[in-house]
């Protein structure tokens, strides 16, 4: 009888453990994100033909097409300078400048990677679009309200990550970057 | 004690195997993966231009909403395979991945410094039998060492406007993905 409970703790260990640090690791594949600056996270190994067993693991379960590291970068966020997970309902002001590219272009996806539902249609904001100041700094509104300059919608609930696609990077990008290379992502209160 | 604890020295010693086993074995077992998405709306062989991502269409996860797309799924069986396309003054990028979704090729607009895609993707014994044998337009051909028997192209272009849109498509519309007959 002793012996049976020994043998099924351990077994419920081996599984419990075993299963559970897979699903921590390619879960979201969060862990994954190498390269943080801020807010902003890269996972340079999911367009690299070196990419290791556990980027092989999120890219076979989730079906992503990922940027090919020849292509460009792509930075996420899912939370604000402050720490605390971007939400509908709040408003976001994103300010500064994107790293070095030809071109980019910035969205929101929901927690299943859908884009956020707004009357505007409005899902996406481009590099050639954006309106900056005389520095070449611009302000975006990430809002469910429409904003004057630019705006990006957001939905007014449920929980958001923001999406970064550098098109025609450097290289050298990543080694190159540094915290202040990518934009704040400045918390503007909730409705 | 001691023999309690040795049992769950055990269980974790076995659960550190589970975990390699399960990360290991994942891509082996996805049903899901991009390879067999693709699948499901493409027919092998033939470029299929995927409709724009909006909150309700997601062809497939992680599209750039600002791009215009479309994929091919190859295999190397029958000989090597061309991908061509006259492309319109955007951005665009082509990318090669295997059937894992491995990332193992790209190439963009500026790389080429032309509009014409022009890629063979051929193994290595394809490769020695064009070699001998090269086709007349050979030297504008980008010729890819291809490790593996099949994979899958994405081709990506910026759709400027509701104009550009049309003409990448008509592009699209226009490019092939077919097994190239070697001459001779």
């Amino acid at each position: 009888m002793k012996l049976l409970f020994e043998l099924l703790l351990a077994m419920a260990i081996a599984v419990g453990s075993g299963l559970g640090s897979a699903w921590y690791v390619v879960g979201d594949g969060w862990l994954l994100k190498t390269d943080t600056f801020g807010e902003w996270g890269a996972w340079p190994m999911s367009g690299s033909p070196d990419a290791d067993p556990y980027t092989r693991a999120v890219l076979a379960r989730t079906g992503q097409v990922p940027l090919s590291q020849g292509e460009g970068t792509i930075f996420f966020a899912s939370r604000d300078a402050t720490g605390a997970a971007i939400r509908g309902g709040c408003e976001y002001r994103i300010v500064g400048n994107a790293p070095p590219a030809r071109l980019w272009t910035l969205t929101l996806i929901d927690a299943n990677g859908n884009l956020p539902r707004n009357p505007s249609g409005v899902t996406y904001l481009r590099s050639d679009r954006i309106l900056r100041d005389e520095s070449g700094q611009f302000v975006i509104s990430v809002a469910h309200k429409a904003r004057p300059g630019n705006w990006l919608p957001l939905q007014q609930a449920g929980r958001f990550t923001l999406v970064l696609r550098l098109y025609d990077t450097p290289a050298s990008l990543l080694a190159d970057l540094h915290e202040g290379s990518l934009p704040r992502i400045e918390h503007g209160g909730c409705e | 004690m001691i023999r309690l604890a040795l049992w769950v020295l055990g269980g974790l010693i076995l659960g550190g195997i589970i975990h390699i086993v399960t990360v290991l074995g994942l891509p082996r077992y996805a049903d899901n993966d991009a390879y067999t998405r693709i699948g499901t709306f493409a027919i092998d062989g033939r470029l299929t231009t995927l409709p724009r991502v909006t909150p309700d269409v997601k062809p497939l996860p992680m599209l750039d909403p600002a791009m215009a797309h479309a994929v091919c799924r190859f295999s190397l069986s029958n000989g090597p395979v061309r991908i061509r396309a006259e492309m319109p003054d955007v951005y665009w990028s082509i990318a090669l991945f295997n059937r894992a979704g491995i990332s193992t090729y790209s190439l963009s607009d500026r790389g080429v410094e032309q509009k014409t895609i022009d890629v063979l993707i051929a193994n290595a014994d394809q490769i020695a039998a064009i070699r001998e044998n090269p086709p007349d337009d050979f030297e504008n051909i980008v010729v890819i060492d291809w490790a593996t028997n099949d994979g899958f192209a994405i081709l990506r272009a910026l759709a400027q406007s509701q104009g550009t849109e049309k003409v990448i498509n008509d592009a699209f519309g226009k490019a092939t993905c077919a097994t190239f007959q070697l001459p001779g």
